[in-house]
């Protein structure tokens, strides 16, 4: 009877200690990504996630030489193996890389060509205003779901949209010119499946030109 | 006196334990609690995530907060105490929502949110939400190009709402690069159409040279409409909307309003609504946040519409 009562009032404390912990156990990991996100600053989140996560994540993006043949014969299979999505909808997005030669300058992008005797260009290098989310979204490296307002994680895209603005396009625009060979990394949106993929409209994270090639 | 003290008091704690997230489970009882019923959309919303679950075999109650958090509040404890099962919810405040989802989360019920977010990951199951911004940001640019410089003023949603802000910011990200293009007045109108036909008219009265308005929601679209009109000046100022509600969707048609941007009300109350069910089924890994698409309305591609969707 002595050790009923005892395991009876083990159980009752292993029973109460489950009920009502005395302390929680998080990881540490976790503690500090909510520590950030308590002290969201959107500027300066976006300017390390640019230098430190997305530079580092190019190796994803999909060769435009491998996806372009895949788009002009089968454009479903194309966007069911190498686009991302964001949410529920229509919305898709390309990360994507390559290299190519400048066929025309125009006011708010550069006509780009795979091959260089080619005459339609594959790609415009948006290089206006730049609007959306199509780096937040297209490179694939962040989730809604980490981000418990939303406003922070539209304010991500304003400032990467900056940093492209100020910083990738300026050199690129400066420099350009007709026929150049040009090294590029950027993310495509595209708004549904009607949309027309000829020529996809890339806004750039990275571009490199080469004179003379 | 009492040879067995332990183990009675110990049957008595696990018998009173063992009723804690139990009631629950004892009745078929949904709950839809909504922020207001004095608006169309959200009548559509709750009506579709009602009719979702009939489809699984639930009984469903209508719950209308009436945008007054206290009234939520109200609605949770009741739904909670009744034993309801699982909680469709559209919240009235981002951060005033939040606490009434963890009462319901520590009562066991499971919350789903549609449409309007709460600020927090770890209260809902899972929240299906409408991509705000970027329907703005396609409503910006093609304000800039309809508008194309001038003077413009903004309704407001509910401040305390995200969508407000979300809606406002995705639209400044783009119009705001535009210098011809000039905010004279910001006022809220709480996305209510009495409200925004009051607003603009006194806003008319300080600001009568106006080339447009954007408006945070379709009820605000057409309150700002009938003051344009009622002040002979509906010719002359462009009116965007967001939402894709019935009555602006045939404005549109009828070249009264420029343009909205379409949400999917019927979507996002079955997303939540088949959530609720597979999580009473067993699921437990869902993805806190799914933003669901929304899709620019214009004259030029309205009869691809119809109210609160796509035609089929």
């Amino acid at each position: 009877m002595f050790y009923i009562r005892w395991i009876s009032a083990v159980l009752l404390l292993a029973f109460a200690g489950y009920m009502f912990p005395l302390f929680h156990i998080h990881k540490l990991d976790e503690i500090e990504r909510k520590r950030k996100m308590e002290q969201f600053n959107p500027e300066e989140f976006s300017k390390d996630f640019w230098k430190n996560q997305l530079q580092h994540s190019m190796d994803q993006a999909v060769s435009m030489q491998t996806l372009m043949p895949l788009i002009n014969n089968d454009p479903h299979q194309a966007k069911d193996k190498y686009s991302n999505t964001i949410g529920i909808g229509s919305v898709y997005y390309y990360y994507l890389k390559g290299a190519g030669y400048v066929k025309s300058i125009e006011e708010d992008a550069v006509a780009v060509v795979l091959q260089k005797e080619s005459q339609n260009p594959d790609l415009r290098i948006m290089t206006g205003k730049i609007f959306g989310n199509a780096i937040r979204n297209g490179c694939n490296q962040l989730n809604v779901s980490d981000f418990p307002n939303s406003q922070e994680f539209n304010q991500i895209s304003i400032y990467l949209n900056k940093i492209v603005e100020n910083e990738v396009l300026p050199p690129f625009k400066n420099n350009a010119s007709l026929g150049d060979r040009v090294n590029f990394v950027g993310c495509c949106e595209i708004i549904d499946e009607d949309a027309d993929l000829h020529p996809l409209k890339l806004i750039p994270i990275t571009l490199k030109i080469e004179k003379g090639l | 006196m009492n040879r067995y003290p332990f183990p009675l008091l110990l049957g008595i704690v696990l018998f009173t334990f063992s009723g804690c997230g139990q009631q629950a489970a004892e009745t078929n009882q949904f709950a839809v609690i909504v922020s207001t019923l004095n608006n169309p959309w959200f009548v559509v919303l709750a009506e579709a995530a009602k009719e979702e679950l009939e489809k699984h075999g639930y009984d469903v109650t209508i719950f209308d907060s009436m945008n007054d958090t206290a009234k939520e509040t109200e609605h949770f404890e009741n739904a909670i105490a009744a034993g309801y099962r699982a909680i469709l919810f559209n919240p009235t405040d981002a951060d005033g929502s939040i606490s009434n989802v963890k009462k319901a989360k520590n009562a066991r019920v499971p919350v789903f949110c549609m449409d309007r977010e709460i600020n927090s990951t770890d209260a809902a199951v899972a929240q299906f939400l409408s991509d705000n911004y970027s329907g703005c940001v396609a409503l910006g640019q093609y304000f800039v190009k309809k508008v194309k410089k001038g003077n413009y003023i903004e309704l407001l949603g509910l401040v305390g709402d995200n969508n407000t802000f979300n809606r406002s910011s995705g639209f400044h990200s783009v119009v705001d690069q535009y210098p011809d293009l000039k905010m004279v007045a910001q006022q809220s109108a709480d996305f209510d159409r009495t409200k925004a036909l009051e607003v603009m008219e006194s806003l008319l009265q300080a600001h009568p040279d106006i080339q447009a308005v954007f408006c945070g929601n379709d009820a605000m679209a057409m309150g700002a409409y009938q003051a344009l009109a009622s002040a002979g000046k509906d010719k002359d100022v462009q009116v965007f909307g967001f939402d894709g509600a019935g009555d602006v969707i045939n404005a549109i048609l009828e070249k009264k309003i420029t343009a909205t941007v379409m949400q999917f009300p019927k979507l996002m109350a079955k997303m939540a609504a088949e959530g609720a069910h597979e999580y009473l089924e067993g699921k437990r890994d869902f993805q806190q946040k799914v933003p669901v698409n929304v899709e620019l309305v214009t004259q030029e591609n309205i009869k691809k519409y119809e109210a609160y969707g796509k035609k089929e």
